[in-house]
Parts: structure tokens; sequence; C-alpha cells
């Protein structure tokens, strides 16, 4: 957790930083007309000046604080569903809403420990028939078809 | 006199079948989302509001409202049959309102904490209805000096009450910041840190970021550790009765906690968990048998129960009579409010008086409809979580990706709503609160024109901020909230390094 912390705390320095670099290359104007980098700028300061304590204190931390960490059966959860989610943006795009919902709940349904393969399948055809039927038909939400 | 006919106006409106059928839907799924843990009213809000857009104003705020209170009154049915808070206001309820059920007594914690909810929400209602219309009065002849003190002030009692660190939750309200700055300035025109793409002209929607901070990482973090629900404690409707005693027990506890929550509920932060954590110290100081709190205490479930009720109407103060949210609950409700093009702000209760009356007639109403719904039903609730995460949290996954896609047609807002829903589960397992960074965002703007515009007026003096009475008044609060915690900070250290 004390690296993790420290390697959060570092991305958060280089973070503001790359703000603050950025945001002084827009106008700031003067004192009684502030212009749209002033706030940025403002911003972009106290953040690096927050970010740098944070890291300091983090590598001078002596305590070792108690942390929850995860186990790898969790990691590989976590993975599989944040790709499943990723995967979802361009299926749902070309594919249309049906066939992302279909997968989507299908894929996070076996990735969260579903076994066998008749509720998975079910369960994702329940969900985007609704999808379909709530979203579309009633509530007449303007959604990618596809190849529907 | 006024304050009552507008009432009776608002109730005129509220009774409608519309309204009715809106403020039901909404406590329903308040309490639904109060009693299931890890999908939290924040998360619940924010994917319903692009729905809502076909709605009636009136009608999508009753709904987006009755959410939020409608998830105090359902987290206390899972804490106290199940030991599992359902919101995480309702983890102090767990305490002793599971020790109950545990001795029999699971009807009567049960039939408490709905009446006490009850009461202190209508009290809640009550306050609110007649602090916000003159606090909104009062605000017409604020400045930019004085938003700008207010969101200073917001800022640094944000960072001291949530998370465990005053420095890292005043650094992810930073970050809330530097993300409200990309997109078009609105004084200049200036388009700021879009880096040529389009979707970033237009700014970060706060929708698609509150989905996923408070939704999507919720997913993630129920993915790594899915949540498990033991044996639920039975309890028949008969049982749903509390003894003479302990409703004597409960009646200042109640009344206590009402008037405890509501102005908590007025300050930034988590409010709901705050008021309920004070609550139930409150009652242990003054009980003549602490040693029973965490063993059964029927106070220490009235009290709490109460407070976080009361609290969250008093967090709808600030939203409705300055149109500042300080909390992501009534950050959501203002999001609801631009949608439908009504600008929340001090004209808010004067110019949209039917609104406003129709909300808070609504809310009274939406009080009493989960008294009814939550003491018989507590067994169907309840039942509710008996449902595997790994059913639920890929439906609602689905759910909350076509609802963000449906904000602005955008496959650019469901990247937005990925992005902060790893981030938001990032800064969970780091033990950083999400609930700044999503403030910030919200506040962000109101800071920049406060700053700016009050430069303008003062010619660049900043000394005029402070020689403005209110202004004056709040910055000079803001000072020694920073003392304070720099004070607590170096006491802290030195206790820490005594030890070693």
């Amino acid at each position: 957790m004390r690296t993790g912390e420290s390697i959060f705390s570092l991305f958060m320095v280089l973070l503001c930083a790359a703000y603050l670099f950025f945001s002084q290359k827009i106008d700031i104007g003067t004192m009684n007309e502030p212009g749209a980098g002033f706030m940025p700028v403002v911003i972009g300061v106290v953040g690096l000046l927050i970010s740098s304590i944070i890291l300091i204190n983090s590598l001078k931390d002596q305590i070792v604080k108690r942390t929850e960490t995860i186990s790898a059966v969790g990691m590989k959860r976590f993975i599989g569903c944040a790709a499943a989610s990723i995967l979802f943006i361009p299926v749902f795009d070309v594919l249309g809403t049906v066939v992302a919902v279909f997968a989507l709940v299908l894929a996070m349904t076996k990735i969260l420990g579903e076994q066998g393969w008749a509720r998975p399948i079910f369960l994702a055809a329940a969900s985007s028939a609704i999808a379909y039927v709530l979203f579309i038909m009633i509530l007449d939400v303007t959604l990618p078809l596809g190849i529907f | 006199m006024e304050v009552f006919s507008n009432l009776a106006q608002g109730f005129a409106v509220a009774m409608s079948v519309d309204n009715l059928l809106a403020c039901f839907i909404g406590v329903l799924i308040g309490t639904i989302v109060g009693v299931l843990p890890g999908i939290g009213p924040v998360g619940a809000m924010a994917l319903l509001l692009p729905f809502s857009f076909g709605m009636d104003t009136g009608a999508s705020l009753i709904m987006l409202a009755g959410i939020y209170y409608g998830s105090m009154y359902g987290g206390s049915t899972t804490s106290i049959l199940l030991n599992v808070p359902g919101e995480a206001a309702s983890v102090v309820t767990c305490l002793d309102g599971y020790q109950m059920a545990k001795k029999g007594r699971a009807g009567a914690a049960l039939a408490v904490a709905g009446i006490g909810s009850w009461i202190a929400g209508t009290v809640g209602i009550l306050l609110l209805m007649l602090f916000a219309p003159p606090l909104g009065q009062a605000a017409l002849s604020f400045g930019p000096p004085e938003y700008f003190a207010i969101s200073v002030v917001g800022m640094l009692l944000l960072s001291n009450l949530s998370g465990d660190s005053f420095l890292k939750s005043f650094l992810i309200f930073t970050v809330g910041m530097m993300i409200s700055t990309i997109g078009i300035d609105a004084v200049t025109g200036y388009n700021r840190l879009s880096f040529g793409v389009l979707e970033l002209t237009r700014g970060i929607d706060f929708l698609p970021v509150a989905m996923g901070l408070f939704g999507m990482a919720e997913v993630f973090a129920i993915a790594v550790e899915p949540y498990k629900v033991g044996d639920m404690i039975k309890v028949k409707f008969r049982e749903l009765y509390p003894s003479r005693q302990e409703l004597k027990k409960s009646v200042w506890p109640i009344i206590r906690g009402s008037f405890i929550g509501f102005p908590v509920g007025l300050i930034p932060g988590p409010a709901a968990i705050l008021s309920s954590l004070i609550s139930y110290r409150v009652e242990k100081g003054l009980s003549r048998r602490p040693e029973e709190f965490g063993k059964g205490a029927i106070e220490g479930v009235a009290g709490p129960e109460s407070a976080n009720n009361a609290a969250s109407a008093g967090a709808m103060v600030p939203l409705l009579a300055l149109g500042i949210p300080f909390a992501p609950a009534t950050a959501v409700l203002l999001g609801g409010l631009m949608i439908h093009g009504v600008a929340p702000g001090p004209t808010f209760i004067t110019g949209h008086a039917e609104l406003f009356w129709l909300v808070i007639a609504s809310m009274y109403i939406g009080n009493f409809m989960l008294l009814i719904l939550n003491l018989p039903l507590v067994g169907v609730f309840a039942s509710l979580t008996k449902v595997p995460p790994k059913t639920l949290i890929p439906i609602v996954t689905a759910i909350m990706f076509i609802g963000t896609y449906s904000l602005n047609n955008s496959l650019f807002d469901i990247g937005v709503l990925l992005f902060f829903g790893l981030l938001g589960f990032l800064l969970k397992y780091l033990c950083y609160s999400a609930t700044p960074l999503l403030v910030g965002l919200v506040l962000g703007p109101v800071f920049e024109k406060g700053l700016r515009q009050g430069l303008i007026m003062a010619d660049g003096n900043f000394l005029f901020f402070l020689q403005r009475p209110i202004s004056g008044t709040l910055l000079g609060i803001a000072a020694l909230i920073i003392i304070w915690t720099i004070y607590s900070g170096m006491k802290k250290q030195k206790l820490i390094d005594n030890c070693d």
C-alpha cells in the first residue's frame, strides 16, 4: 500500500505539473481583469504544492497502514470486467444496443463466477430484450441499432 | 401564513396522478437502492436522470429527490436484519440494530427506525420550508465575492470531513476543479485544455463522472470482492411493534436526531454518515446506561436513523436557496434542474415558487409513503439482497452504459464513465474519498466566476473580499479552519512521535 500510495502521489505530482505547464500557456490576464488562464494557473500551483507534500509524506511515512489487498481471483475478475466494459464501446457502436448488451451481460456474468451457460445466456438475452423494449420502444431513447 | 398557503398550493399540484406516481417510483427505487449493498443513491439518481428527460420538470425532481431520501429508509433494513449496511449512512445502525434482531427484537428496531425516519424527515422538511426561502431572499444580495467565499468554506469543510486526510481530500477536490476548467471559458470564450479534441471543447459533463465515481467504481469493487449476504433474520408483520418501554426510550433520541441531522446536512461533506455518527455519540454520551450501546440499545437505532433522514432534508437547503450543491446527491439534483432549463440559485424559490413548493409537498407525501412501504414490506425488500451480485451487477452496468450514452448520444461519455469508474475504484483502494472530486467539478465554475468577477469588481484588490461583511466573515471562518487543521495535524504528529 505504501508503494501504491507513493506511485499514486508521484502520478498526481506529474499530473498537476503537466496541468500547470499547459495552463500557463493560456493568457492569465491581470489582477483587475483575470484571463482564461488565471484560474487554471492558481489551481495548478495549489495542486502541485499539495501533491508534492503528500508525496513527501508518503515517502517519509514509517507507519505501515493496514490495507486491503486484492486477491488474485479478485484481480482477474476486475480485469475481466474492465475489459468487457471497454469492449462494450466498439461493439455498441458497430453492432448496436441489443448485441452489445447481450455480450456485456453474458461476459460479466461468467466473469463474476456464474457456472454453466444456460443461465447466463438466458439472463443476457432477457437483458437485451428488456433494454430494447424499455429504452428504444417505450422511452424512445435514441440508441444505435447496429445490425438490427 | 404565506408559507402555509404556498404549501397548500404545492400539495394541490403534488396530488396529481403523475406526480404521485413519480413520487412512488422515486421512493420505491430509493428504498431498493438503500437495501442493496454497493449501489448507492447517487449512482441511482445519476442513472435515472437521463431517463427523466421526457418527464415534466416537477415530476422529474420529485422522483430524484424521492430516491435520495428513500435510500435513507432502505439502508436500515439490511443493517438490522443482515448486519450489512445497504447504504453508508446506515453503518451505525448495524451496531445496535442487528444486536436487537439477534435478541428477537428485529420488528421493534425496524419500527422505531421507520417511525424515527418519518418524524425526522418531516421535521427536516419543515425546517427546509422555513429556512430556505429567507436564505434565498438574503442570497439575492450576494455578489461574486460572497459566492467565492462560500465555495472556499465549502471546499475546506469538505476536505476536513471527507476521507481520512485533509490534504488528500483537498487534492482530490483540486483535481475536480481542474477538470471543471476544461472546455470553453464562459467569460472569454477561449477553448481551454481541450487539446484539439472536439468532445472536450464542451467540457466534461458531470453526470458520467458521477456515474463513474459512484456507480462504475462500485461495480469494480464488487467484482473484486462480491458481497456475501448471510442468513436473514426473519420478522413477521405482527412483530413490527415496539414495546411501550422501547417507544418511550426512543422519543428523545428521535427528537435530538432530527435537530442534529438538519444542521449537519447544511455543511459540505458526507452529511448523512456524519449526522448518524454524531447522533450515536450524543445518545451514548447522554445515556444512563452507555454500556448497553453496541448490545442492542434502541437509542442507538432511533437517534442515528432519524439524524440521517433529517440531514437529507438539510442538504437541500444550499441547493435550493443558493444553487450550490455541497453533496454528490444534490449535485445530481442540480443537474436535473439544469437539464429541465431551471436556473438554480437565489431566484429559484421566488422565480419558480410553484416548483419549489411542489417538491416540498411531495417530500411530505414521499415520507409518508416510505413509512407505509417500509414496515409491511420489510421482508420483501430485505429478500432483494438474495439476488447474487453476479446477476445484478451485469444488468446495472448495462443500464449505466445506456443511460450515459443517452445524455448526449455520445460514446465519449461512456469513455468518461469508464475512466472515472476506474479512477473511483483506484481512489477507493488507496483510501481517498471520491466525493471531493465531484463536488470540486460542480463548485469549480462557482469558485472561478466568484473570484474573477470579484477581482474585476475590486479592480484587482483582493482586500475587497475581506471588506464586505458576509464574504469577509466567511473568509475569516475559512482562515480559522485552516489554522485548526494545521494545529490538529501538528498535534497528531506529535502524538505519533511520542508513541515512537
